[in-house]
């Protein structure tokens, strides 16, 4: 009884410098976020100026009113959500399906794929980049918003990813289930793929965060400007000699927030997926 | 071997993965677009037929896409300008401007594909990267109202090869001097004289660094290598000269070069300069006594509310020289004739005077601070009263205009990317000797030279 | 059709099927550009790949002599060796405390989390604001404090610390995020059963939670290493390389050399090569160890 309780006091003793590590790390995170939160709403003379400030002397919105009048962001906001929603959900699909074949099958030529499949996320995008170009040129998809996602749905990382979160689960939940007769796809989408929601979650937020903030593709593979997207537009701020500091920071606000909403909504369902995941194993 | 090479290069890559790929599945997917090839390679002379439809029927409406780099505040002005131009003109001719943030992608990817914009806004050098891929545009005086003879022929020199002209001159980018005049006053010298050669430079730069107040007299920034070329030619001259097939590198033994480069060198070893890449945002924060750059800095100064002056950059041992880069329009071989011919419209417009007598150059150059490169926005008074533009226009108009280059050198880029920073780098940071960097920069530059 | 499904519903053999849609895109949209690119590495050929010569090794033997590429490749490896570890690591442990779904926690995750959505432009200029030699606001501030004055971005030998600081700032929330997400799906019946046995909270740490997330331990760190040695935008936007190339990596050589200056693809395709065979020779060895403990 008394050696429970010692562990217990032992237990909260470690919690202290824990959460000062955690503290001190979450200020060295957020004090430049929100330095550059309150640039945003300084005037582009404050942002530079000897002695820095912090806090903004003088609050003002123009930055914002800069960034709604130089660029039509609900149109680039639509097209960066076309983009990153369309390139997830067929990311979710053909990567799990493929990350599942790594982790629970055996078959001939495994090695290789998964070998070739990681070869491709070793080349600078900069090199590969004419010849991708080429590609979706030949194909027609260019100007398109299926060139924009198509090519950049599967991520050698997400299979990987995918992977490991399958490699983790019990290949005797499989078993049970063919005996059941089930299909193998059946098996795939009715008992594996509810049990690595965390992982598909994961999956979503890297892919929407991937292509939200993507810079060059959408540059490269559209031409006309109702097809840019968000990431485009805000990058008019940054001049190739002068850098508009407080719209920059504005539009980065801007781009941010709805991508921080998507993750506070998608935490909520890491619960549930720790909720699901007493599995009798 | 032209344009082949690649062509081939890829349908091998092709079959090389098809080989490779296992599955049947795969082989079927990859059917359609191995058919689809050859018809893509025809792409451009599919290009060609409707335009040449299009041009039967003159007054049809006609869109033209332009592509250019200017993002930041100028970017805004310039899509005013296009949007103004959309509405205004009568041959029912849409300008779709794209401002791309990553220029150099956008192009390259396009032209390979054999597709892209109709015209493009850029520095005249890009046509010894790009050149293959843009149309000779010397009719361009025959098919509109432009007068060739009103346009500088200096500049027009930049945006020329021979008999062909790839370039309209769009804007005249020159670097200046502009100095602090609080901290001058606050240093004792006179707010209202600025250096005027480089030995005062150095001496006020002393007088005005003020350690305990975070202020340096000179701003001369060591990964600026504009800056730094626009400055160091006033020295030792141009970095390459000769002729074609017979380029010449000037580094080694250029006792002007290692005058400048000891000069920075002892300026950032007495504090007097910062060891900073950007100098700029310090400028605008009141803290550099004196800096070099292009006409965009005084919208940095101006909206710090900076007490400045902007002059001429001070003349060395290399004589009276006025070095600038040319930005023009051209028009990609991705045009048809018809879009060509909209193209020039659009140009003759933004060269032509309205009811007011004013242009859209005139405002553009007025706005931002870019002298004329026509004699007849020279002559208009909003021009001539401009307190920026006036400072920037004092240079000898007979003075060389090239850039640390002689400008029809095709490697500019790389003498400005590559030869300069290393060699200023390796100063700054005391790697090498001004000897040492000299010598290696010539080796570098000859390598360059031998190349063309 | 029922002996057709039949046929296909194989273990052995669906694993085709299931892998059909990524093989087929891989190989159009990676494979295809990326043996192009490597064909290219034999090619003197400029970026815009109208006209091309064959070389044969030139561009390998030239980049072996090319004092900026080695430079480069020192400097990837530096920033590997600094920001891998790291991450990988401390991100891991950092994870182990933030596995409870509790508000505390959540609210560490979503701070965490933050520079991970922001833009890498965004975040890059940001840094380069507040670490700024002169005015920026760190600066000031580490001066005020006594720290004297620290030139964070023009120091050679200190920038390139600075910058993979700033990687990893920007990134180890979705390092740890992951893990944590790793660590939730082990299944609780193994906690309870150590704690029946009286294992204390490290014990369960190091003989359940440890083995049970290796499969994500190897994806972070096969992904990272690929990462870190491809590192380019947080360097391009905060020093370009600088200060005297001690912070100019790989990749941001190759970009230089394919873009801004002599333009020539052939050669920054011969230089992605050798960077290629130098990160697939890790990842297969490292391929080969995670294939063991499977």
């Amino acid at each position: 009884m008394s050696s429970k309780r010692e562990k217990r006091i032992k237990e909260k003793v470690c919690e202290i410098p824990v959460f000062i590590i955690l503290l001190v790390l979450a200020l060295l995170v957020i004090v430049p976020v929100i330095w550059m939160t309150f640039s945003a709403f300084k005037p582009e003379k404050e942002i530079i100026s000897w002695p820095p400030t912090f806090f903004p002397h003088v609050l003002t919105g123009q930055n914002f009113v800069d960034v709604q009048k130089r660029i039509n962001i609900l149109r680039y906001m639509l097209n960066s959500a076309i983009y990153a929603g369309g390139t997830t959900a067929l990311a979710v699909i053909v990567n799990s399906m493929a990350g599942y074949a790594y982790a629970f099958y055996d078959f001939k030529g495994k090695s290789g794929l998964f070998l070739l499949t990681l070869a491709t996320m070793m080349v600078p995008f900069q090199v590969i980049m004419v010849p991708l170009f080429l590609v979706v040129f030949k194909l027609g998809m260019y100007d398109s918003y299926w060139g924009l996602i198509i090519p950049r749905v599967v991520v050698a990382g997400s299979i990987f990813m995918m992977r490991a979160a399958f490699t983790g689960l019990p290949k005797e939940l499989a078993e049970a289930a063919r005996i059941d007769g089930l299909s193998e796809f059946g098996i795939f989408r009715k008992i594996m793929l509810p049990q690595v929601k965390p992982a598909i979650i994961t999956l979503m937020i890297l892919s929407v965060n991937g292509s939200w903030n993507d810079l060059l593709w959408p540059m490269i593979v559209t031409s006309s400007t109702e097809m840019r997207t968000l990431a485009n537009g805000l990058a008019l701020f940054i001049g190739q000699n002068t850098i508009e500091y407080g719209a920059a920071f504005a539009g980065a606000l801007i781009s941010l927030l709805p991508m921080f909403l998507l993750y506070i909504f998608g935490q909520k369902y890491f619960v549930e997926g720790m909720a699901s995941s007493g599995l009798k194993g | 071997m032209k344009k082949k090479a690649v062509s081939i290069l890829l349908a091998a890559a092709m079959t090389i993965s098809l080989l490779t790929g296992c599955g049947g599945a795969e082989k079927a997917a990859e059917a359609p677009q191995t058919e689809k090839e050859p018809a893509a390679q025809e792409s451009e002379a599919e290009q060609a037929q409707p335009a040449a439809d299009s041009q039967t029927v003159a007054e049809e409406p006609i869109k033209i896409t332009f592509w250019n780099s200017f993002t930041g505040a100028d970017g805004d002005m310039l899509t005013d300008l296009v949007n103004r131009y959309n509405e205004e003109n009568t041959d029912g001719i849409t300008v779709e401007m794209d401002i791309s943030a990553d220029f150099d992608s956008q192009l390259s990817t396009a032209f390979a594909a054999g597709t892209g914009p109709t015209m493009i806004l850029s520095s005249s050098a890009y046509r010894f990267t790009y050149g293959d891929y843009m149309q000779d545009i010397s009719d361009v005086f025959d098919r509109t109202n432009l007068d060739k003879t009103d346009f500088i022929q200096s500049y027009l020199d930049y945006c020329s090869e021979g008999d062909a002209l790839y370039f309209v001159p769009f804007q005249i980018v020159g670097y200046y001097m502009y100095w602090n005049k609080d901290l001058f006053t606050a240093a004792g010298l006179n707010p209202e004289t600025p250096p005027s050669t480089w030995d005062e430079w150095a001496e006020y730069a002393q007088k005005l660094t003020d350690e305990s107040k975070n202020v340096y007299g000179s701003g001369i920034s060591y990964d600026y290598a504009y800056q730094i070329a626009h400055i160091m030619q006033r020295f030792g001259g141009l970095a390459v000269t000769g002729e074609s097939e017979n380029w010449k590198a000037n580094f080694e033994g250029n006792s002007g070069y290692a005058k400048f480069l000891n000069m920075y060198q002892t300026m950032v070893q007495n504090g007097d300069n910062p060891l900073e890449a950007d100098t700029d945002s310090m400028a605008s924060a009141g803290q550099i006594g004196m800096t070099v750059g292009g006409p965009w800095v005084t919208a940095g100064l101006d909206t710090a509310g900076v007490n400045y002056g902007i002059g001429l950059i001070p003349l060395g041992d290399a004589g009276d020289m006025n070095s600038v880069e040319v930005l023009g329009f051209s028009v990609t071989t991705a045009a048809s004739d018809a879009e060509k011919a909209a193209a020039y419209k659009f140009i003759e417009w933004w060269n032509s005077e309205n009811a007011e007598g004013s242009s859209p150059a005139l405002e553009w150059s007025v706005a931002n601070g870019f002298p004329a490169y026509t004699y007849s926005v020279q002559e208009k008074d909003a021009y001539k009263t401009n307190a920026k533009l006036s400072a920037m226009s004092a240079a000898n108009p007979d003075a060389p205009t090239d850039f640390i280059v002689d400008s029809s050198f095709p490697g500019t880029n790389a003498i400005i990317a590559d030869v300069i920073p290393e060699m200023i780098n390796s100063v700054a940071f005391g790697s090498s000797s001004v000897e040492e960097a000299l010598a290696k920069a010539q080796a570098a530059a000859d390598k360059i030279t031998a190349d063309y | 059709m029922k002996a057709f499904i039949k046929y296909w519903n194989k273990p052995s053999r669906c694993a085709y099927l299931f892998l059909a849609p990524s093989v087929i895109l891989l190989i159009l949209f990676s494979v295809i550009p990326l043996a192009a690119a490597f064909g290219l590495s034999l090619f003197d050929v400029p970026i815009t790949m109208n006209a091309a010569s064959f070389v044969g090794l030139a561009n390998f033997i030239e980049a072996f002599h090319d004092e900026r590429f080695l430079n480069s490749l020192k400097v990837t490896a530096v920033f590997t060796l600094l920001e891998v570890p790291l991450q990988v690591f401390g991100a891991f442990v950092i994870a182990a405390f933030l596995t409870k779904n509790n508000f505390r926690n959540k609210l560490f995750r979503a701070i965490y989390f933050l520079p991970v959505i922001c833009s890498a432009t965004a975040v890059g200029i940001m840094w380069k604001m507040i670490l700024h030699s002169n005015i920026g606001f760190i600066t000031a501030v580490l001066q005020t404090m006594g720290f004297g004055k620290i030139n964070f971005l023009n120091t050679p030998g200190l920038t390139i610390f600075v910058v993979s600081f700033i990687s990893l700032w920007r990134s180890f929330g979705i390092s740890a995020i992951i893990y944590v997400t790793a660590i939730q799906q082990v299944s609780a019946s193994l906690y309870e059963a150590a704690e029946m046995d009286g294992a204390g909270k490290i014990k369960q740490f190091f003989h359940i939670t440890v083995p049970s997330i290796r499969p994500t331990f190897w994806y972070i760190l096969m992904t990272r290493f690929a990462g870190a040695l491809q590192i380019f935008d947080i360097i391009y936007i905060t020093t370009n390389g600088g200060p005297n190339y001690t912070t100019e990596s790989t990749v941001t050589y190759i970009y230089s050399r394919a873009f801004s200056s002599a333009s020539s693809m052939g050669y920054a395709s011969a230089m992605s090569v050798i960077l290629f065979v130098i990160i697939m020779a890790v990842t297969v060895f490292m391929y080969r160890k995670m294939n063991k403990e499977d």
